[in-house]
C-alpha cells in the first residue's frame, strides 16, 4: 500500500492543517523522513515569528488626499535627515567647515558689497527661490467656489475661507434650530456687540 | 404557564442582553468634537433671531483674524459628536435643518488634546469643501462660509476636551 502523501496532503501537515485520520497517516509516514519532520518545525518557527512580528491590528490606512499626504512626509522627514547626516562629522570637517564657512561668509559679504543693490535683490530671488508652501489639501467638487487656508496664529484657528459659495436664502429661518440661553450658558456668554452696530 | 415558568423563560435573556452581543470596536468612542455655526455681521444680529451670544474668549479669538473680523456674532447651533474609531460621523449642528451638515474622521489615533480629522462641509444638501486638518481642544477650525441676511456663517469644528471623571 503506497502511504507517500500527495503534494497537497504534504503541504496541509506541513502548516498543520491535517486533522484526525489523514494526519495520523501523514504523520506516520513522516516518521520515517527526519527532512520533512525538520521542515515542519523550521515552518512552525517562522509562523511563531511572523505572530510576533506582524501586529494583531493595525491602523487602517485611509486613500485621502494621497499625494499630499507623501509631499508633506518628505518635508516632515527632511530635517531629520539633515540631523543623521551631521552625526558623523570627521576630523577634518570639524576643522576646515567652519574655517570654509567663515571665508564664504566674509567672500559672500565682499561680494554683496560690490554689487548694486537694486541687482542684489533680484539675484537674491532668482538663486534662493522659496521652498513650496505645504498647505493642506482642500478640495471643492464645485469648480465656482474657491478655498482659502491659513493657520492664523492670532486667533489660534485654522481658517479656511470659502469664496464663490451659494448664499443661503433670506427666508431660510434657523430660528426654531437655533441655540436658546440655558442658564449655565450665560454664566459662560457675555454681549460683545459693538455699541455702533447695536442700534 | 405559572410564574416560575415565566421567569425561567425570560431570566436567561435578560441576563444575556448586556453581556450577550460582541461590542463592535469600531464604535470606540475617540473623542467628541464640537461643530458650532457662528452667524456674523456687520448689521443688526437680530435679525438671526438667534440671542445666544459667543463666549468672549471667541469673539476675542475671532475679530483678532481680520478675515472673521465682524461686528457682532451670534450662535445659530451646536452638535456635539463623538469621534468613532471606524466610523464615519455627521453633525448637524443646526437641529434638524440640514442646511448645514459636517461629516468627519479620524485619520490617525486622536491624543487627549489632539485629533486629525478628514472633514467635509455639506451646504444645501452639497458637499462643498473637503479637507483634512488638525483640530485640538485649543486651535479649532473656522470656516468662512456662506452669506446669509446680510451676514456670513462661521463653520466651527473643535474637539471638546476630555470631560474629568467625577466633574
Amino acid at each position: 500500500m503506497n502511504t507517500t502523501p500527495d503534494d497537497v496532503m504534504l503541504a496541509l501537515w506541513l502548516d498543520d492543517e491535517l486533522e484526525g485520520d489523514e494526519f495520523a497517516r501523514v504523520e506516520a509516514w513522516a516518521a520515517d523522513h527526519p527532512e520533512q519532520l525538520a521542515a515542519r518545525e523550521e515552518n512552525r518557527r517562522w509562523r511563531k515569528q511572523m505572530a510576533v512580528l506582524v501586529p494583531a491590528s493595525e491602523e487602517p490606512p485611509y486613500p485621502d488626499f494621497f499625494n499630499s499626504r507623501i509631499r508633506r512626509e518628505i518635508a516632515e522627514s527632511a530635517p531629520v535627515e539633515t540631523v543623521a547626516r551631521g552625526r558623523k562629522v570627521t576630523w577634518w570637517r570639524a576643522v576646515w567647515m567652519p574655517t570654509a564657512a567663515v571665508a564664504g561668509m566674509a567672500l559672500t559679504f565682499w561680494v554683496g558689497t560690490r554689487v548694486p543693490q537694486t541687482q542684489t535683490a533680484g539675484r537674491v530671488a532668482v538663486t534662493t527661490p522659496a521652498p513650496p508652501a505645504i498647505s493642506p489639501a482642500l478640495y471643492t467638487p464645485d469648480g465656482e467656489v474657491k478655498a482659502d487656508y491659513f493657520s492664523s496664529s492670532k486667533a489660534g484657528a485654522t481658517v479656511i475661507v470659502l469664496d464663490g459659495v451659494a448664499a443661503i436664502p433670506d427666508d431660510m429661518d434657523f430660528s426654531n434650530t437655533a441655540a436658546i440661553d440655558t442658564p449655565a450658558d450665560s454664566d459662560l456668554t457675555a454681549s460683545h456687540d459693538q455699541p455702533a452696530d447695536s442700534q | 404557564m405559572n410564574r416560575r415558568h415565566w421567569i425561567a423563560l425570560v431570566l436567561p435573556w435578560v441576563l444575556a442582553l448586556p453581556g450577550g452581543a460582541q461590542e463592535d470596536p469600531g464604535k470606540q468612542a475617540l473623542g467628541t468634537v464640537n461643530v458650532r455655526v457662528y452667524y456674523a455681521t456687520n448689521g443688526d444680529p437680530d435679525v438671526s433671531k438667534s440671542k445666544k451670544q459667543l463666549p468672549a474668549a471667541v469673539v476675542k479669538r475671532l475679530r483678532s483674524e481680520a478675515k472673521l473680523k465682524f461686528a457682532s456674532y451670534r450662535e445659530l447651533g451646536v452638535d456635539t459628536r463623538p469621534l468613532f474609531r471606524s466610523y464615519e460621523n455627521w453633525a448637524q449642528p443646526l437641529g434638524s435643518s440640514d442646511e448645514v451638515l459636517v461629516r468627519f474622521e479620524a485619520q490617525t489615533r486622536p491624543t487627549a488634546t489632539s485629533a486629525r480629522l478628514g472633514i467635509e462641509l455639506w451646504l444645501s444638501r452639497k458637499k462643498v469643501l473637503k479637507t483634512e486638518a488638525t483640530v485640538t481642544t485649543e486651535k479649532p477650525l473656522y470656516v468662512l462660509g456662506p452669506k446669509w441676511r446680510g451676514g456670513q456663517l462661521i463653520v466651527s469644528v473643535g474637539l471638546a476636551p476630555k470631560e474629568k471623571r467625577g466633574s
